[in-house]
């Protein structure tokens, strides 16, 4: 009667269909019995019989049998096999193999539902499990778990030996009879197929591992898709034609400071093989007109489509470099290597025949070991041991493009022309402004004062910096000009950063680097009052510099010149330093 | 594309819960996963000692919906590291990494006739260096595709089948432009944004294949976008760029007793229309012209042989030779002039390995190798040509 | 035939003679340019060799592990990781994977150490800590693989005494305040190798800045070795033990 108001109370409280009633038999092949209650009959089984608690089911010799309990676990019986179910209650199930083999394959339990098998040697206890059991009547067994936890007990505690183990799936646990203590092992692939195969009653033994054979069949089928696919995205891959013409190579395309979509690429090269050459090309499809503020230098170059302007930067040295670079850190180690001379030239190339222009070179001073820019660089006949700009506007003249005169200028194959106004011959004795080109040296004067905005920044101010210094053209005193910097650290969009942004990001330092670029402005302005001992303060240093352009450029009338406009990115430099650092610091000694 | 990327990938990560935990074997499902990674170290005859690696995940799944219809799909990541490649390819120090994602529709049309469309998306990124960021790299690049096979099966006995593909793929490089190509000519290629080597290939291929042999003819179509064929004048004109290659090979498998040899080869003749203006510095006013510069020869020959001692060792030995041979480019010397003979490259490798089974599904692979490359282009500053090399590496690879 | 093969092999593993000798010191160069151009990858690398991502053996519920090499020693990160299991393989329903929570939280000792004798900075927070959930699903008995995601955070924040500060770009700076974040993908394989001994393969992958390594550990009962790989990281193999208690 308990058991039926049981029942019936758990047969609504649970969702339908989950307990049907008792353990029922599924299928079944040869000699199978079944005893259908605790104290009754062994009866012929056959299909959908049911087994009270209390019940067994054996089978002979040929025998094979499935049997599913209303919790939804299978138990499948080998031949020669017996099982009894001791109890079958909700929340306890308790299933006893008394001689044979059997797979139990038990699904998810409820929260306090408890499944057990018991041997005559031992008691195991599983949830949601799948596992191999075999036993002989004096109690030699061999557990086998698939999937999921099995907790296995000794019924009597062994000599030897742990009496508790609790087998994860992938191990098997045998008793053995050599006196040594049971403890788990990991099953042998052999053990394991055996145990997957297919238990069904009333198969032939080569169809039990059909199954798993398909399955290894179609693991083989996808591993060969997975490798024609493969191959056929190399063969994709290697399709892309990559010609190298340069060391390292780098681009993106951004914003500048005025708003003005700008692409960057960088590269180094090497023209000669003793040479090194870093440029750093820009290319803006529309340059827009802007005001400056009041703080920086005027533009007057209008509106400008498809703008180029570029930084090179040329290194030579004395000796042949080796011809790749992962030798270099070898090779200056090992030798006296210095450079002969270098230059910064950047320029405005819009017009591939009028190139406005600013240089630096540097040579090197074997008294003092180092690179220096002063007027040795344009072989002046005194001495005047301060930075000397190459500035101006060069265009097509007779015989020598604009391309190749600023190429001469770059290796440094020039000279003062001797006429007392900073005017410049090429090494081979032809003048540098053969008619239409303006070009003139200038070095830095020793007795005014640069200007240089903002004076003292505080915390988190726009990292914008405004300099200009004046120079004296051709070293006499009479004429002068500023050169004149403005210099902006900007993202990716054109902003200028702060420096809060680089020292509390709270990311990593190199993820800022990618999204952040240097950009400068660079102009050569007129001199307003042109004496140079007058100019004592940076407020007076600005007052003195011209709207008007030294250069004027593309037709304009005078003092209407142009800019130089270079965004500079750091991804090169990185590489670059990272893979030439022994070289660097080698020559810095 | 990170989300497609993060959401197929998690997707596939729910799809072996679709079928383990195993109780009921799944019959539709079939997960396929398998891990390779490898690191060696590297020693060129000049330059300093280097290491690279390479990793290979691919995670598939196949579902068969019917008897007739079954469904693969197939995500794989690669990178490969440093290392030594062959000639006019990469440099030692590239390294790129990709994504793929593959899925192909098979059905049986009759018992010895199937068709399989697919589709293939793959995102790739590439850099020179580990310090520049994977995002920025000039060469990144997407592509997305389909393809239509059809395998017929002549000889169920031998497995003798031949396989006819269409393959086509659309292919975006979104970072790269050549503004040097732009100062020394301006307003020659006008395109800031990127895309200059976009390009839409199509690959006609047909495979047959007989016990144990393989051979097949493949024939491929470039057509770029926007880049277009330069002139001998410097300037680039109107005709955009188009590639064709095509490439035979022939191979088998063979086992004697415990060897094993899978030798290959292969032959592929390439040519485009494009030609190349050699400047050798920025501001060079005097480049030299070469006419259909990319046209080469490539005859390609392995040889990798396994000697399977216990069930559980191998040692494996491989020989691989390569050889292009370039139709109209000459080499170049030291000071980056074009010499009056042709370009031939060659590299050979020779490789040891020694391979060790952990278990079924998992393997550890010591390996080293030989490699000489030579070359009669003299010109090595910026792509390795001529040199000999060692390399020594562990590999490890688990397959389900 | 055994002395063929051995002739075979020693010729495969001869060196060529034309081999150059290892320049040590540029090396070590190269490799110093390649953490001063990104730090906080380099010491994220680390952070990697401490993060527990594999899932929990089966049949156990709760683990407590501690990174002893090369984090504790010799880089100092003082460290401690958890797992938890929030249910079972196949306990909720078939064929749902098993959940595990894992989680640390680590802290650089020498850090801490080297602000108590500096005169220019007041305090050092170097550590980092990482949270995730990874699924685990069979798909043989012996074969498991297992899928997941974690959150990796590293700080480093320096502040400046008052009067002491830099200068960085011409403003003073009163703090310094970087890191390194990203959200990885987990996906390995694993099987076991004996009782108590699991053998697996993963690789993690940065979804944001695409840092990626990959993992080969032979897990214990109480210490697991491993091996981790990080292709484009500064040094490329890191051999690291741990200790583990599972419960």
């Amino acid at each position: 009667m308990r058991n039926h108001i049981l029942a019936f109370i758990i047969f609504i409280a649970l969702p339908a269909g989950v307990f049907a009633g008792e353990a029922k038999i599924l299928s079944l092949s040869g000699a199978v019995e079944v005893r259908p209650t605790r104290e009754g009959q062994w009866t012929s089984a056959s299909k959908d019989m049911e087994i009270a608690e209390g019940g067994g089911v054996r089978t002979g010799a040929d025998g094979g049998v499935v049997v599913q309990l209303p919790n939804k676990t299978k138990v499948w019986l080998k031949e020669s096999t017996a099982l009894e179910i001791e109890q079958r209650q909700t929340l306890a199930s308790r299933l006893a193999l008394v001689f044979g083999r059997i797979k139990v394959r038990v699904p998810h339990l409820m929260r306090k539902e408890k499944f057990e098998v018991r041997t005559p040697a031992a008691i195991c206890a599983v949830r949601g499990t799948e596992f191999t059991m075999g036993t002989t009547e004096d109690g030699k067994m061999d557990l086998k778990v698939l999937f999921g936890e099995v907790k296995f007990k000794f019924n009597v505690p062994p000599a030897k030996g742990k009496a508790e183990f609790s087998i994860p799936q992938g191990q098997g646990l045998e008793t053995r009879e050599d006196g040594k203590p049971a403890a788990p092992a990991l099953l042998t692939a052999k053990a394991e197929r055996e145990a997957m195969e297919n238990w069904n009653p009333g198969l032939k033994p080569d169809e039990r591992q059909k199954g798993l054979i398909q399955k290894e069949n179609d693991r083989a089928q996808i591993k060969d898709y997975a490798k024609t696919t493969a191959s056929a995205e190399n063969a994709v891959k290697n399709f892309l034609n990559v010609v190298k013409e340069s060391d390292l190579e780098a681009g993106r395309t951004l914003k500048d400071v005025h708003g003005n979509t700008v692409r960057v690429d960088q590269r180094m090269m090497r023209p000669a093989a003793d040479e090194i050459q870093f440029f750093n090309l820009v290319k803006r499809p529309s340059y827009a007109n802007y005001t400056a503020s009041s703080d920086g230098f005027a533009y007057n170059g209008g509106a400008v489509a498809n703008r180029l302007d570029y930084m090179q930067m040329t290194m030579n040295f004395n000796q042949d470099l080796p011809q790749r670079i992962e030798e270099w850190p070898s090779f200056f180690n090992g030798n006296s290597v210095n450079a002969d001379w270098a230059s910064f030239v950047l320029a405005n190339r819009t017009k591939a025949d009028e190139i406005f222009f600013i240089a630096q070179g540097y040579e090197y001073d074997a008294a003092r070991d180092e690179l220096v820019n002063n007027t040795n660089v344009v072989n002046y006949g005194t001495l005047v041991d301060r930075n000397v700009i190459i500035t101006g506007v060069l265009k097509d003249e007779a015989g020598v493009s604009a391309i190749t005169g600023l190429g001469r200028i770059t290796s440094l194959d020039i000279q003062d022309a001797g006429t007392l106004d900073g005017q410049l011959k090429y090494g081979d004795g032809t003048n540098v402004n053969g008619g239409s080109s303006d070009v003139i040296w200038a070095v830095m004067t020793n007795d005014a004062v640069g200007y240089s905005r903002p004076t003292d920044r505080p915390d988190n101010a726009p990292l914008a910096q405004y300099q200009a210094d004046m120079y004296d053209i051709g070293a006499q005193g009479t004429g002068f000009l500023w050169f004149a910097k403005e210099n902006y650290v900007i993202g990716n969009g054109g902003q200028i950063r702060t420096a809060g942004d680089f020292t509390n990001s709270s990311s990593d330092p190199f993820s800022l680097l990618k999204d952040n670029a240097l950009e400068t402005v660079m102009s050569v302005k007129k001199s307003v009052g042109n004496n140079s001992a007058l100019i004592t303060t940076s407020d007076l240093a600005k007052a003195d510099i011209d709207t008007e352009d030294m250069f004027s450029y593309n037709g304009g009338a005078a003092g209407v010149g142009t800019n130089i406009d270079i965004v500079f990115i750091p991804d090169l430099m990185v590489a670059a330093v990272q893979r030439m650092l022994p070289a660097i610091s080698n020559l810095s000694e | 594309m990170k989300k497609i990327i993060l959401s197929a990938l998690m997707a596939a990560g729910l799809a072996p819960a679709a079928f383990a935990a195993a109780p009921e074997d799944s019959k539709i499902f079939t997960p396929f996963f398998d891990m390779t990674l490898s690191e060696a170290a590297f020693l060129p005859s000049e330059g300093n000692i280097f290491s690279g690696g390479n990793i290979n995940t691919q995670v598939g799944l196949l579902s068969k919906i019917t008897q007739a219809d079954h469904l693969f799909a197939l995500y794989n990541f690669s990178y490969a590291g440093q290392g030594f490649a062959p000639q006019d390819s990469k440099q030692f120090t590239d390294r790129s990494m990709s994504h793929g994602f593959n899925l192909e529709y098979r059905r049986f049309l009759t018992d010895r006739f199937r068709v399989r469309p697919g589709v293939a998306f793959n995102t790739g990124y590439s850099r020179t260096g580990a310090n520049e960021a994977w995002k920025n790299g000039l060469y990144n690049m997407n592509s997305a595709g389909a393809q239509l096979a059809a395998d017929y099966t002549f000889d169920e006995e031998k497995n003798g089948y031949v396989t006819a593909q269409y393959l086509f793929r659309s292919i975006e490089f979104p970072n790269y432009t050549d503004l040097l190509a732009e100062f020394q000519s301006a307003g020659s290629q006008g395109n800031i944004d990127g895309g200059l080597n976009d390009q839409v290939m199509g690959q006609f291929s047909l495979r047959p294949n007989w016990n144990k042999f393989f051979g097949g003819v493949t024939y491929t179509v470039q057509n770029y976008r926007n880049q277009k064929v330069v002139e001998n004048t410097g300037v680039y004109g109107d005709t955009k760029q188009r590639d064709t290659d095509t490439m035979l090979d022939f191979g088998f498998h063979h086992s004697l007793w415990i060897f094993e040899m899978y030798p290959m080869v292969s032959y592929t003749m390439h040519t485009s229309n494009q030609n190349f203006m050699k400047y050798k510095f920025l501001g060079d006013t005097a480049p030299e012209f070469a006419a259909d510069y990319y046209n080469f020869k490539e005859m390609n020959l392995s040889v990798p042989v396994d000697l399977n001692i216990t069930s559980k060792w191998a040692i494996g030995g491989a020989f691989n030779i390569q050889r292009r041979a370039y139709d109209k480019r000459m080499a170049r010397n030291e000071d980056n002039d074009f010499t009056t003979s042709k370009q031939v490259n060659t590299m050979t490798t020779l490789t040891g390995s020694i391979r060790k089974r952990i278990n079924e599904v998992a393997m550890v692979r010591l390996f080293g190798s030989f490699i000489v490359a030579s070359s009669n282009t003299k010109f090595e500053r910026y792509m390795p040509y001529n040199y000999t090399g060692n390399s020594f590496g562990i590999a490890y690879s688990l397959s389900y | 035939m055994k002395r063929i093969i051995l002739i075979l092999l020693a010729l495969f593993l001869v060196k060529s003679p034309v081999f150059a000798a290892i320049d040590w010191e540029s090396k070590g160069m190269q490799i110093a340019g390649e953490i001063m151009a990104n730090p906080a990858g380099f010491f994220y690398d680390f952070q990697q060799d401490l993060e527990a991502t594999t899932p929990l053996p089966p049949g156990k519920r709760f683990g407590i592990q501690t990174s002893l090499f090369p984090t504790t020693i010799p880089m100092t990160y003082t460290n401690v990781s958890l797992k938890a299991r929030l249910h079972g393989e196949g306990r909720i329903a078939p064929g749902v994977p098993q959940l595990d929570l894992v989680g640390g939280y680590w802290d650089m000792l020498a850090a801490k150490m080297a602000t108590k004798d500096s005169e220019t900075v007041d305090s050092a927070k170097f550590g980092g800590y990482y949270v995730g959930g990874i699924l685990s699903a069979s798909v043989s008995p012996r074969v498991r693989t297992f899928w997941g995601y974690k959150r990796s955070v590293l700080k480093a924040k320096l502040d400046f005494k008052a009067g002491e500060e830099p200068e960085f770009l011409g403003t003073t700076v009163s703090s310094f305040d970087t890191g390194f974040k990203d959200d990885f993908f987990i996906a390995g394989i694993e099987t076991p190798k004996g009782v108590n001994k699991l053998w697996s393969i993963q690789l993690n992958y940065g979804l944001r800045t695409q840092t990626f390594s990959s993992k080969v550990s032979w897990y214990g009962k109480y210490f697991e070795l491993g091996l981790n790989i990080f292709p484009e990281g500064v040094l490329v193999f890191h051999p690291v033990w741990n200790f583990h208690l599972n419960f």
